[in-house]
């Protein structure tokens, strides 16, 4: 099972669906003839395309010609060039030899050959997700599982993975072991090859910044990581390593009996593989934004369990707080629609809470107003902060307390602390952010240039009534209401919202005014 | 109810008038207030209707037959143009458990439980606007229905809400 000779990994061609090896794989979207990667899922698709990435950009800077297109027969050169010593073992998913590396694999010193332990019997058992007794998704499911299921397994956990407990140290490009990795990458296409061909050829840019910079990489520094013994109890410094390093995180070793692999076996680690715990996951990684937002300093942007909100990735569009990557930018030759693609599998208490992603189109005329100068993006940021906060002033100061009102059956006084009624709207705040967000973006992107700020700011205010008072409508359906109360609490309600939507949207009131008259 | 707006207006005023007239004769209007939702009607509602009604009334004549019995229940003064049920049941002191009472029911328990309210109001000679009476009981659009709610619903917490704040 040698990655760099073997088909292993499952594509889809023009000729159909077949299996290729590692270096094939790569020449494959370079020349457009890989139409697609099989049989990854989601949350494993940003990961292996991160170290697709990387692992042609760290054979490109060794060459030192750039363009990705190549034969086969080059990436496996590369990719041999890259193991050094350790050889085709550097390579191969089953090396029983524990001294002898294996494909994100370390060796393990002779002491530790002894202790190792079964980690897991499937794939997915391996796989990131510590999911809670199969309500994510069905647990150990892939038994009888074929070689590049591990492989994707392996590439997910090593790369991906956060802090899991003692034992279970976290990757270096991820703000502490609780933090998570965002991906977040404006591409010309969605489809695998040109996005990993327009990935690479942009890396180079990349690595120069980053070793122009303050961390102390190494152009001819490590890459695959897994080819150091590891005792589980040494890191090794960013000094060692390129900038494009392959990253593991834990010592596992794949097991088979010749045939096919038939279980994960792990030792646990008391210290990080990559010492950088100061850099708060800012390792000069091409796809993480630089939350720039705490006063404390720079980390690695870490995404919560709301996900993708149009906030944050209104933060992330217009720099607000936040340092982008060159890969976070078209390259200054493109023309026509990219995309901001975005991903993050955010981590919880011992489980995940979900996988997060938003592609956002931002169409050719969109794109030359958003990353031009800033003075020329100054005003339609500033504009977007602001809809973000009408949107928060209207769903906290006008709906939520027509929703209480209603829901607490019209009472003499407001409960702000009351849990049910709390609960209930937390609801209709969700419902209500769901309904904005989803307008926010094509909104922002149909406003003149030059801008109207009064006028955008109003169309915004108006948008924002309706949604509220359709959510306020939902509420009066669906909340439990005191029959004695049902009216009183609804003409209520509508007193609540229209008094407080005025106050704190005259614009509004004098508009209406204006169509009265 | 097939007629617009103006004309139902129009209607009412026209019906309201009639039963008012001191030439309408006492016998008959008496015999019109006695009509109860679910009792079949008198003779004279049918003279009555095919002279005064818009002309598809027998298609929802059970609502014909309350407003009508309404309106000479209130005779000679239950017509106020402009002044909405909901204004005068609050004034009235009517309940708020009757109010919601009422605009929850249907069919025949929401004409039963309109005629008792026109009572309450007759009871305190406090006429309104019939046509918020006729749409309370010839809508049958779901969206449009609780408008008419809505309003009567608006109109007489406003007032109640601000009773309850002087007092």
């Amino acid at each position: 099972m040698n990655l760099l000779t073997d088909p292993l990994v499952p594509v889809t061609t023009a000729q159909g669906q077949t299996f290729v090896n590692l270096p094939a794989l790569l020449a494959g979207l370079g020349d457009d003839t890989v139409r697609r990667i099989d049989g990854l899922q989601r949350h494993q698709e940003d990961a292996f395309h991160v170290f697709l990435c990387y692992l042609a950009g760290a054979v490109l800077a060794r060459d030192g010609d750039w363009n990705p297109v190549r034969d086969e027969a080059f990436w496996r050169d590369g990719m041999r060039f890259l193991a050094g010593d350790a050889g085709d073992d550097a390579w191969r998913l089953v090396v029983d030899d524990l001294s002898r590396p294996a494909f994100m694999q370390p060796p393990l010193p002779k002491a530790d050959h002894g202790k190792l332990k079964l980690q897991a019997e499937t794939p997915d058992a391996l796989d990131l997700l510590p999911t809670a007794k199969n309500h994510d998704l069905k647990q150990a499911r892939a038994a009888r599982a074929q070689p590049h299921e591990w492989l994707y397994a392996l590439v997910s956990l090593q790369t991906m993975s956060g802090y899991f407990g003692r034992g279970n140290p976290g990757i270096a490009r991820m703000n502490s072991g609780f933090g998570n990795r965002p991906v977040v990458e404006v591409a010309r296409s969605r489809e695998q090859a040109p996005r990993w061909r327009d990935v690479v050829l942009r890396l180079e840019a990349h690595r120069r910044q980053v070793l122009a910079g303050s961390l102390p990489f190494r152009d001819d520094g490590l890459v695959l990581v897994w080819l150091r013994f590891w005792d589980g109890k040494t890191s090794l410094s960013l000094s060692e390593l390129d900038p494009f390093f392959l990253e593991i995180c834990r010592r596992v070793r794949l097991q088979g009996d010749g045939e096919q692999i038939t279980q994960a076996a792990g030792l646990p680690s008391d210290a990080n593989r990559i010492a950088a715990k100061e850099q708060n996951g800012l390792v000069g990684d091409a796809w993480l934004p630089e939350d720039h937002s705490d006063k404390k300093g720079a980390k690695a942007l870490t995404v919560s369990a709301d996900g993708w909100t149009a906030d944050r990735l209104r933060r992330l569009l217009f720099e607000d707080g936040i340092r982008h990557t060159l890969l976070q930018k078209p390259a200054p030759d493109w023309e026509g629609d990219v995309w901001l693609l975005a991903s993050v599998l955010v981590r919880g208490q011992g489980t995940t809470d979900g996988f997060h992603e938003r592609h956002l189109l931002i169409p050719a005329q969109v794109k030359r107003r958003l990353f031009a100068p800033k003075p020329q993006v100054d005003p339609l940021a500033a504009l977007a902060k602001e809809a973000v906060e009408l949107a928060g002033l209207m769903q906290n100061r006008v709906l939520k307390p027509a929703v209480l009102v209603l829901a607490q059956g019209a009472p003499e006084k407001l409960a702000f602390d009351d849990d049910t009624t709390s609960a209930w709207w937390q609801r209709f705040a969700a419902r209500f952010g769901n309904r904005w967000s989803d307008e926010y973006f094509p909104w922002l992107w149909s406003l003149p240039d030059p801008l109207d700020r009064a006028e955008a700011r109003l169309d915004w205010a108006r948008r924002l009534k309706a949604h509220a008072e359709t959510v306020l409508h939902e509420a009066e359906r669906i909340l439990p209401q005191h029959t004695g109360r049902l009216w009183h609490a609804r003409v209520a309600a509508r007193r609540a919202f229209n008094g407080a939507l005025y106050k704190h949207f005259p614009d509004l009131k004098e508009a209406r005014h204006e169509r009265i008259a | 109810m097939n007629a617009s707006p103006e004309d139902l207006a129009h209607i009412i005023a026209h019906v309201a008038g009639t039963l008012a007239s001191e030439h309408f004769p006492t016998g008959e209007r008496a015999a019109l207030r006695r009509m109860s939702p679910g009792q079949p009607p008198p003779l004279y509602f049918y003279r009555f209707a095919l002279r005064h009604l818009p002309g598809n009334w027998e298609a929802v004549e059970a609502d014909w037959v309350t407003l009508t019995a309404g309106m000479a229940l209130m005779a000679p003064n239950a017509h106020r143009p402009g002044f909405s049920l909901g204004t005068a049941l609050g004034e009235a002191g009517y309940s708020e458990g009757r109010m919601e009472r009422l605009l929850q029911s249907d069919g025949d328990t929401r004409r039963i439980l309109f005629l008792r309210a026109v009572r309450f109001l007759a009871a305190k000679a406090q006429p309104f606007d019939w046509l918020d009476g006729a749409r309370l009981l010839l809508t049958r659009d779901a969206k449009k229905r609780e408008g008419v709610h809505r309003r009567i619903a608006r109109d007489f917490y406003t007032l109640v809400d601000q009773q309850k704040k002087s007092a």
